[in-house]
């Protein structure tokens, strides 16, 4: 249980108040809550719920599942020989073509860690961005309007329970689109995680020499 | 090494890469963790993170698959050219083992 989990049920019913005078009452025109509420596209309660929803430890399980996955290809590279004491056209197609699937595999083994790392930065901005959150909704419960809002009656149109509204509202979505700002960062940030591996370089067919001969004993 | 060996852990690896791609769509905890249901753009962010990963992990399944096809085609050639040993040997009456130079 985080910060968010213990600031929420007090809040849900201050963010539902604040839901309602916003769809009842509207908002001043040239209110900053209207320019947050277009670039988060959801009322302060629903982007709320949205993050008291999310559980980065799936996330963080979920990375850690990729990551244990990784030792699986380092060790099959690692079970098969760089060089075989056998000589011949055999063994040097064997010598030829082992660089190119052990760096294959090594490269595959190195994305998959970059996978993992992009679950974990996204665990670690859900946790980042709950934390925010609850410290706005820390901040909005103990705030004048908070009171305004509670004391007010909502089927009114009192000038001051429609500003509290939207004021509350504009600083929550304010903190929803700076956590979306950052969520989008971390996403471009690990776009390398889909780079592709090239085709495996299997090396050069190996040399049959036009005196080449095989000797039986 | 003797070629037959080689032959055999080039088949155990080529099995072992086989059982790890498929592990691997395994891995994916799907859309809703992302926040892929979600309203908004929030949801959007969500679904494109979702995406990315699944994307990413698709990106190394293709790998795997390349990997385990060279793997495998290295495995066919060894155990030609040892079974091209064996038949030199059983010509022979078997004096030599499969592995020896050629």
């Amino acid at each position: 249980m985080d910060l968010l989990d213990r600031v929420y049920p007090p809040a849900s019913d201050l963010l539902s108040r604040v839901d309602r005078a916003l769809l009842s009452l509207g908002a001043p025109p040239g209110h900053p809550v209207w320019s947050v509420l277009r670039a988060v596209g959801a009322s302060p309660a629903d982007a709320v719920a949205h993050f008291v929803a999310l559980d980065p430890g799936v996330l963080t399980e979920a990375a850690r599942a990729v990551r244990t996955s990784t030792s699986e290809w380092h060790e099959i590279v690692a079970g098969l020989p760089r060089s075989i004491d056998s000589q011949g056209v055999a063994a040097e197609a064997y010598v030829n073509a082992w660089p190119g699937i052990a760096t294959h595999l090594e490269d595959l083994a190195g994305g998959l860690d970059d996978t993992s790392a992009f679950l974990g930065a996204v665990a670690d901005w859900m946790a980042r961005s709950r934390r925010s959150l609850a410290g706005t909704l820390a901040t909005c419960l103990g705030s004048q309007e908070a009171l305004m809002l509670r004391a007010g009656e909502l089927s009114g149109t009192s000038h001051a329970v429609i500003v509290s509204a939207a004021d509350l509202g504009a600083q929550v979505l304010a903190m929803v689109s700076h956590c979306l700002d950052d969520g989008w960062q971390v996403r471009d940030r690990f776009a390398t995680v889909l780079t592709e591996a090239g085709p495996v370089d299997r090396g050069p067919a190996p040399s049959v020499q036009s005196g080449h001969r095989i000797d039986v004993r | 090494m003797e070629l037959d060996e080689l032959e055999t852990r080039l088949d155990a690896a080529a099995d072992r890469l086989a059982r790890a791609a498929r592990a691997l769509p395994g891995l994916d905890p799907g859309s809703r963790p992302f926040g892929a249901d979600g309203p908004g753009r929030l949801g959007e962010l969500g679904r494109a993170m979702s995406t990315q990963f699944t994307a990413a992990l698709d990106a190394r399944d293709r790998a795997a698959g390349s990997a385990g096809s060279a793997v495998a085609h290295l495995g066919a050639g060894m155990r030609h050219a040892a079974a091209g040993y064996r038949d030199v040997d059983a010509d022979r009456g078997g004096q030599s083992p499969a592995g020896g130079g050629a």
